[in-house]
């Protein structure tokens, strides 16, 4: 059974301190949400995770299994089992999807041991059908030209093949409609396992009707402020994050001004309207 | 990594079907299905009058100095559902060969071409085709070879009414190379398609210039260069469309992608229009520089280390190639020269 440990992480982007002491572990077998509005540092928690360049830890410590991962290349962590569904996904034009997942794939066995291509394709085929894409997807290029809601899928496809111990899905829920955002929660709920432990990382209680979770974080200035279980997902679902700030005296709860992630607005929004109609 | 030995090359040769085989001059394989056979083959030089002579140096030097010679006339109002394999060798002797191709009215031809040089040899090759009224030609090209092999090949067309060209190039030489493709449509709505796929390495420097000029109203010209270039090679990619005056209504688009891996390699892309009409839709793009970022970050962040990472990167800018070739030996063959590529 994984377990992933973070420890009072500090970070910084291009010299400003985005998270300012962030603790958490997460164990196989659970689901934790972390929700808290824009800007609180969120999804820079999901990247520093990951590894992402950009990102630089000046403090504290991440753990898999009691491994260093800040010690690790990007790649590395992947193939020690951590996973990230991204909010933006990059586009990669020439590269089959089904050429990529294949690579990564082998990518984590040894040289004796790669993938038969029959198995490979079936097993692609059938995960397509369940995440009820299109059948040409393993032939179109790596999210070039993909919808929102695509790329979302495609990230769930991929997870699905590649089987991580630690999966964080990064605003899995932004740009999906409530059809796609179904198709997405019954998938992530059929991989749940005592081997995987998750990561939900969202605006809306909303998603947390579609994926159960047992443990959810509140993030504000760059820290976890406030933990709890379902009580408090209610209370945030009626209330909205006010009366946490009022609570803990917070009077501004961001540490990335509003301007830097105005996209990552607009399509929370678009969310937001596709879950009240 | 040296590439493939010339038995190696045969060997593969053997697999295809339809195939011309030219080696230092000489036709040493032949081999043509029934319906290939209504092809007229010579290899005696004709009085062909060369396309570009005014304008192509190397073109005149092929006039001046040639020594090896195939024609192919393709009948008319036929569709070939298969293509013809042609490959050029240079072992023993620097081969200064022309390949003239006629393709008659209302014929739909593919034509695959390969062109390698060993050893030390140099290459000038030049084809010339002519494409009559409503012909359509699918006109697919490989060129490879050793390091020591410097290589000059032009690929001119002119084309008549409705006539559609669509010319992929797959450049994987490890020499000097100079590489020329000019399309003439002369015939209105003719329709010009050059896309270049070029990848260097070492210390080799490569020129690829696509001209397609519109002397004909409703004429369309595509442009397309894809470029890879490693350690501290130079690729250059030069793409003129040029529309005469009174051609209405025609079309010029060109666009560049490329990227530089080597730390000491340069890529230059040098898009031209030149338009003498008002009347016509024009454009072009470039997109030239390292590998992005959040491309790798993303292909990492699933497991690929950096160079597989990378190689998948550069494979998909071989995509258009590989994507038109219809022969799984190619395919692998296009591979095996991509892998000696990038190591």
């Amino acid at each position: 059974m994984a377990i992933l440990k973070i420890e009072n992480l500090h970070a910084k982007v291009e010299g400003k301190e985005i998270l300012k002491g962030v603790s958490l572990t997460i164990k196989g077998g659970e689901t934790h949400a972390i929700m808290g509005p824009n800007g609180t540092g969120k999804s820079t928690l999901a990247s520093v995770i990951m590894g992402h360049p950009r990102y630089e830890v000046t403090e504290g410590s991440i753990t898999l299994d009691g491994e260093d991962v800040l010690e690790m290349d990007v790649d590395e962590r992947a193939r020690a089992g951590l996973f990230l569904a991204m909010q933006a996904p990059a586009e990669v034009p020439g590269v089959t999807n089904s050429d990529f997942i294949k690579t990564a794939m082998n990518a984590r066995l040894d040289d004796e041991n790669k993938l038969s291509l029959f198995k490979f394709i079936r097993s692609y085929d059938k995960a397509v059908q369940e995440l009820k894409m299109s059948e040409d997807l393993p032939h179109r290029y790596l999210n070039e030209g993909f919808s929102g809601g695509e790329k979302k899928r495609n990230e769930i496809l991929q997870m699905k093949m590649l089987k991580p111990s630690i999966a964080i899905l990064d605003e899995i829920d932004s740009g999906l409609d409530v059809d796609a955002l179904k198709v997405v929660g019954d998938n992530v709920t059929e991989m749940k396992n005592d081997n995987l432990g998750l990561l939900l990382i969202t605006h809306y209680q909303r998603l947390l009707d579609y994926i159960s979770a047992d443990t959810v974080h509140v993030m504000m200035q760059g820290r976890i402020v406030k933990s709890g279980g379902i009580d408090l997902m209610k209370k945030i679902d009626t209330q909205g994050y006010e009366w946490i700030k009022e609570e803990l005296g917070i009077e501004d709860e961001r540490v990335i001004p509003e301007d830097d992630d105005e996209r990552i607005m607009l399509g929370t929004c678009a969310t937001k309207e596709a879950l009240e109609e | 990594m040296p590439i493939e030995p010339t038995h190696a090359l045969k060997k593969r040769i053997k697999t295809l079907e339809n195939v011309i085989v030219v080696e230092d001059g000489e036709i040493i394989e032949q081999r043509l299905d029934e319906t290939m056979q209504l092809i007229n083959i010579t290899t005696k030089p004709s009085n062909h009058v060369a396309l570009c002579k005014e304008t192509s140096k190397m073109v005149q030097l092929n006039e001046s100095t040639r020594n090896s010679f195939l024609s192919l006339d393709i009948p008319s109002n036929k569709t070939f559902k298969k293509p013809l394999h042609l490959f050029f060798i240079a072992n023993k002797k620097a081969v200064v060969h022309k390949t003239a191709i006629h393709v008659a009215e209302n014929t739909q031809f593919k034509l695959f071409e390969s062109v390698t040089g060993y050893g030390d040899q140099t290459i000038n090759y030049v084809s010339d085709t002519h494409l009559e009224a409503d012909a359509q030609l699918t006109y697919t090209t490989l060129s490879s070879g050793d390091k020591s092999v410097a290589s000059a090949i032009v690929r001119n067309a002119a084309l008549k009414a409705r006539a559609v060209i669509t010319y992929t190039n797959g450049v994987f030489t490890n020499g000097t190379t100079n590489q020329e493709n000019h399309v003439l449509l002369n015939g209105a709505a003719a329709e010009g398609i050059a896309k270049t796929i070029a990848l260097t390495s070492d210390t080799q420097e490569t020129l690829i210039k696509t001209t397609v000029e519109h002397l004909a109203p409703k004429s369309k010209g595509l442009i397309e260069h894809y470029g890879v270039a490693n350690d501290a090679s130079t690729l250059i990619f030069e793409g003129v469309g040029k529309i005469h005056k009174n051609m209405r209504q025609s079309e010029a688009r060109q666009s560049n992608k490329g990227v530089v891996i080597g730390a000491q390699a340069r890529l230059d892309a040098n898009p031209l229009l030149l338009i003498d009409e008002h009347d016509v839709e024009a454009g072009h793009g470039a997109a030239i520089g390292r590998i992005d970022e959040d491309q790798l970050y993303y292909l990492m962040s699933r497991g690929l280390n950096l160079r597989e990472a990378e190689k998948l990167i550069i494979n998909g800018y071989v995509a258009p190639l590989q994507k038109i070739i219809e022969s799984e030996t190619i395919k692998e063959h296009v591979n095996t020269l991509l892998s000696q590529k990038i190591q």
